[in-house]
């Protein structure tokens, strides 16, 4: 399984993989895992790989999380699409789930309540 | 409880009165049976006198008349005349003539004079005549005697349940009682006529030569008897027939009956006194009882006013008294109570108020449906609310407009999980000024309602929950402290990361001031700079955000703010700009951290930072250790000083006590914290100190764990006891406090099972000040 973090702070794709691979152990040798610092670079790596997950980050430079989101959806892609943003107010988290983001996991993160929001992609992937 | 009062008035009266008749019964049924047996035994001697008398009267030419007789009549024709089985039938082996014949003899009409006689002495005066005819009737009443007659004993030697008649007292049929007919008892008994044996006993004891008399009485129609049977001997005292007596028992019979009824007549009059007495001896006795019982009712209905009178002093008036005290005492009780249950009642009655929901559902275009919950008219505060538009309830367009894109996502059929909808719900948490003018707190929540067949949203129920009142200040302090633990828990999580990510925050941070203090030195020249230095903030905003340092990440969004207006050129001037971003600068500075102050800082909540560099087994224990007793502390948001130090050698030993450790942990945290006033009262730091040393001496490691909390209860203070005496004298938890964690007792037992299991010995010293386990084990 490809899957795809993307985010400008190394720190924040550190801990996203971190969390998956204690999590899923051994597992996570299934798991092939690619960073990408912004929108353009994750969506070059999207377009030449099969991704099967998405954890965005919000705002990013060069192209932003939900503007990203909005290119995959235009072309009828349905991949699960994980935001990891510090943004809060309920508008722009409306502007996300419009724009076809499927789940929302608020920043800073923390291990255990990270994995009770995306453990499920992972199971319904049969890791 | 009157009922109960009355079974018990009855059962006292009914045992009073089952002793007084049982007196008066038993005395009766004694009385009679003495009585009766005494009639019994003079009758029976009545009528051996008279069988003697009987025997006396034969001389030994009757006797021996009457053998020869026997013989006759004992002849084949006379055996032979009997059917096989026939009992009591009367049976004649002679014929009239034969009889007649033996009648007339002179012999037989001497005996036939002497059973008269008899019969008569036992009337009221002795015949004296020289001839006693056969209708001779006896002067005044009827002679006892009924009839007598002399059996033979040659037939009762073939057949033993019958006798012969030899000679009776009459040879003619007489109407005795001279009713004009011949009765069954007035039948004659006949020469040679066979009797079935009634009286089996009596007929052998007096076969065997004794008097005897039949041991019952025999009714029969025409009254009641006992008969006698007094053997009748010849010259060599052979028993060779026997004397019959009928003697009629009627007059002794009626004496005992009249007895028997005049008994009954007395049972009768004793229930009936009986009856009296005990209901009134308890009504007497529970007088006073049911006072204190109608009281008790009294109280029952919740009427405390009642007082017993207490007048008499017997231990009746002692229990009215305390009756007294208990009424009074409820009363003020229940007064008590009722203010409380009233006020309680009303905090209750209006948190439910606060508490009561609105509930609706929208269709896919927004608008409200026809059912909703009556509180939702209250909570907006209108008359009707169906056929709206949901979002026109909300004044403010921004709002208004979220909330009509809300409802378009919630039904756009997209999977979209629960909390992130959540999130982006727009009436999460609002404040509304109702129709009515009212400021209300509400809470709404959506749930999508799918069609039963296709699966799709048709409608939204939207739950309106208004907190105006729910909203207390308790609320708002817990969650004040949810947030300063998740600060804590973002710190544990970030241990996580590699120290290279750390170095890099470092770096990062230095980079930050550094250009930001460029940029200020040459603000507004070069643009390119500014979106480097905003691209930067916010770069840095994140990683404060995720390491913790939320009022860093505050300033940082802030400064993007301004950075951000700089660039696109908002509303405020450059100079103004300038300032602003300076300002913030400055006040990030200050609260970067240096990485000396990061370490510490995560020292102090998390214990030792796991570092990759080589070390030894033995520090990596101790480190080890060092973390597990800080998170410890961290998870019960307890400030401890910790000390971990274990000398050379003592590697295997500890890891063998690996789990007894953790119970002393577990122990410490779960039953020996206090809160900071108890330590301040007993002298102690504020940090909770605990220190875990282990040492190699001689052939012996010992392991030394020592906290100065709360010591443990029921030990005596200051002694060095071994555990394993505790354990035997039995130890109970020093706090009633059983967690997940800690306190059934079972931690201790554990700790020495496996102390001694590693031939090992544990000491435990307690006192309020410190409690120390010293645990030796060989190695």
């Amino acid at each position: 399984m490809q899957l795809l973090i993307v985010d400008d702070s190394e720190l924040m794709r550190t801990i996203v993989e971190q969390v998956i691979r204690e999590n899923l152990k051994e597992a996570a040798d299934r798991i092939e895992f690619f960073h990408a610092a912004n929108g353009r670079d994750a969506m070059e790596i999207f377009q030449k790989n099969d991704i099967r997950l998405v954890f965005l980050d919000w705002n990013m430079p060069v192209l932003d999380g939900v503007e990203f989101v909005r290119e995959i959806r235009s072309t009828g892609n349905k991949v699960p699409i994980v935001m990891i943003t510090s943004v809060t107010d309920s508008e722009r988290i409306l502007q996300a789930a419009a724009a076809g983001v499927n789940s929302y996991v608020e920043k800073p993160i923390r291990g255990p309540q990270l994995w009770d929001q995306i453990g499920m992609f992972f199971r319904n992937a049969g890791l | 409880m009157l009922g109960k009062l009355f079974n018990f008035r009855f059962r006292l009266a009914a045992a009073i009165f089952l002793v007084a008749v049982g007196a008066t019964v038993t005395s009766l049924i004694y009385y009679y049976q003495m009585t009766s047996a005494q009639i019994w035994s003079q009758m029976v001697s009545r009528v051996k006198d008279f069988g003697k008398l009987g025997v006396t009267l034969l001389t030994p030419a009757d006797i021996k008349y009457l053998q020869t007789l026997d013989s006759t009549l004992n002849s084949a024709r006379g055996a032979a005349a009997l059917p096989p089985g026939v009992k009591g039938a009367v049976i004649s082996a002679l014929s009239e003539e034969e009889k007649t014949a033996i009648i007339r003899t002179t012999a037989y009409q001497i005996i036939v004079q002497k059973l008269r006689r008899l019969r008569f002495a036992s009337g009221k005066s002795a015949a004296h005549e020289t001839i006693l005819s056969a209708d001779h009737v006896a002067e005044g009443n009827e002679p006892q005697i009924h009839r007598v007659w002399i059996s033979g004993v040659k037939m009762h030697e073939i057949t033993p349940m019958h006798l012969r008649v030899l000679a009776a007292d009459e040879f003619e049929e007489i109407d005795r009682d001279n009713n004009g007919r011949i009765d069954p008892h007035e039948k004659l008994y006949r020469i040679g006529d066979i009797f079935a044996v009634k009286q089996q006993f009596a007929v052998s004891a007096a076969l065997n030569g004794e008097v005897a008399v039949s041991n019952s009485y025999r009714t029969e129609t025409s009254g009641v008897f006992i008969a006698g049977y007094t053997p009748i001997r010849d010259a060599m005292g052979r028993v060779v027939a026997l004397l019959v007596i009928d003697f009629s028992a009627a007059t002794e019979f009626d004496a005992l009956f009249r007895l028997k009824v005049t008994g009954y007549y007395i049972i009768v009059g004793v229930l009936l006194l009986a009856v009296m007495v005990a209901s009134a001896t308890s009504k007497l006795l529970l007088k006073p009882l049911e006072a204190i019982q109608k009281a008790a009712i009294r109280i029952g209905q919740r009427d405390f006013s009642v007082r017993i009178e207490t007048g008499s002093s017997d231990e009746l008036s002692d229990l009215a008294y305390a009756m007294n005290l208990m009424a009074q005492e409820l009363g003020e009780y229940s007064t008590q109570m009722e203010r409380r249950i009233a006020a309680r009642t009303r905090e209750i009655s209006e948190m439910l108020e606060a508490l009561e929901q609105g509930v609706l559902t929208i269709d896919r275009g927004g608008i409200i449906q026809a059912e909703y919950s009556a509180a939702t008219l209250t909570i907006f505060g209108v008359k009707e609310i169906a056929h709206r538009r949901f979002s026109e309830l909300f004044s403010d367009e921004k709002l208004s407009s979220a909330v009509d894109r809300y409802i378009e996502v919630c039904f756009s059929g997209q999977d979209i999980s629960a909390p992130m909808l959540e999130k982006a719900n727009p009436l999460r948490q609002v404040t509304y000024r109702n129709a009515q003018g009212e400021v209300r707190h509400l809470r709404f929540s959506f749930r999508p309602l799918a069609g039963e067949t296709d699966g799709e949203v048709h409608r939204l129920l939207v739950t309106v929950v208004d907190e105006t009142y729910g909203v207390t200040l308790q609320e708002k302090i817990s969650l004040a402290e949810a947030a300063k633990r998740a600060e804590f828990d973002a710190i544990i999580n970030m241990m996580r990361v590699p120290a290279s990510i750390l170095d890099a925050f470092m770096v990062q941070q230095k980079e930050f001031l550094r250009d930001g203090k460029q940029l200020i030195g040459a603000f507004g020249s070069d643009r390119n700079l500014l979106t480097a230095f905003a691209s930067k903030t916010h770069a840095l905003k994140g990683n404060a955000l995720q390491l913790g340092f939320i009022p860093l990440a505050e300033r940082l969004h802030e400064l993007e703010d301004y950075l951000a207006q700089a660039i696109n050129g908002g509303e405020n001037d450059s100079r103004f700009l300038r300032h602003e971003i300076s300002r913030l600068i400055n006040a990030c500075e200050g609260l970067i951290v240096g990485r000396e102050k990061l370490v510490a800082r995560i020292r102090e909540l998390v214990g030792e930072p796991e570092q990759h560099s080589e070390k030894t087994e033995l520090e990596q224990l101790r480190l080890f250790w060092l973390n597990q007793i800080n998170r410890k502390a961290a998870e019960y948001s307890v400030p401890a000083g910790v000390e971990v130090s274990f000398g050379a050698g003592t590697e295997q030993a500890v890891q063998s006590l690996h789990n007894v450790i953790v119970q002393l942990l577990r122990n410490t945290f779960a039953h020996g914290l206090e809160n900071a006033e108890e330590r301040l009262e007993r002298g102690k730091p504020q940090s909770l100190s605990i220190s875990l040393t282990a040492i190699h001496a001689g052939d012996c490691v010992e392991l030394t764990y020592r906290q100065d909390g709360r010591g443990i209860a029921g030990l005596p203070s200051g002694q060095t006891i071994p555990l394993q005496d505790i354990l035997q004298k039995g130890l109970t938890s020093a706090h009633k406090s059983a967690t997940l964690e800690a306190g059934r007792g079972l931690g201790m037992e554990y700790i020495a099972s496996t102390v001694a299991a590693l031939r090992g010995t544990v000491t435990v010293t307690t006192s309020d000040q410190e409690t120390v386990f010293r645990i030796a084990v060989p190695v």
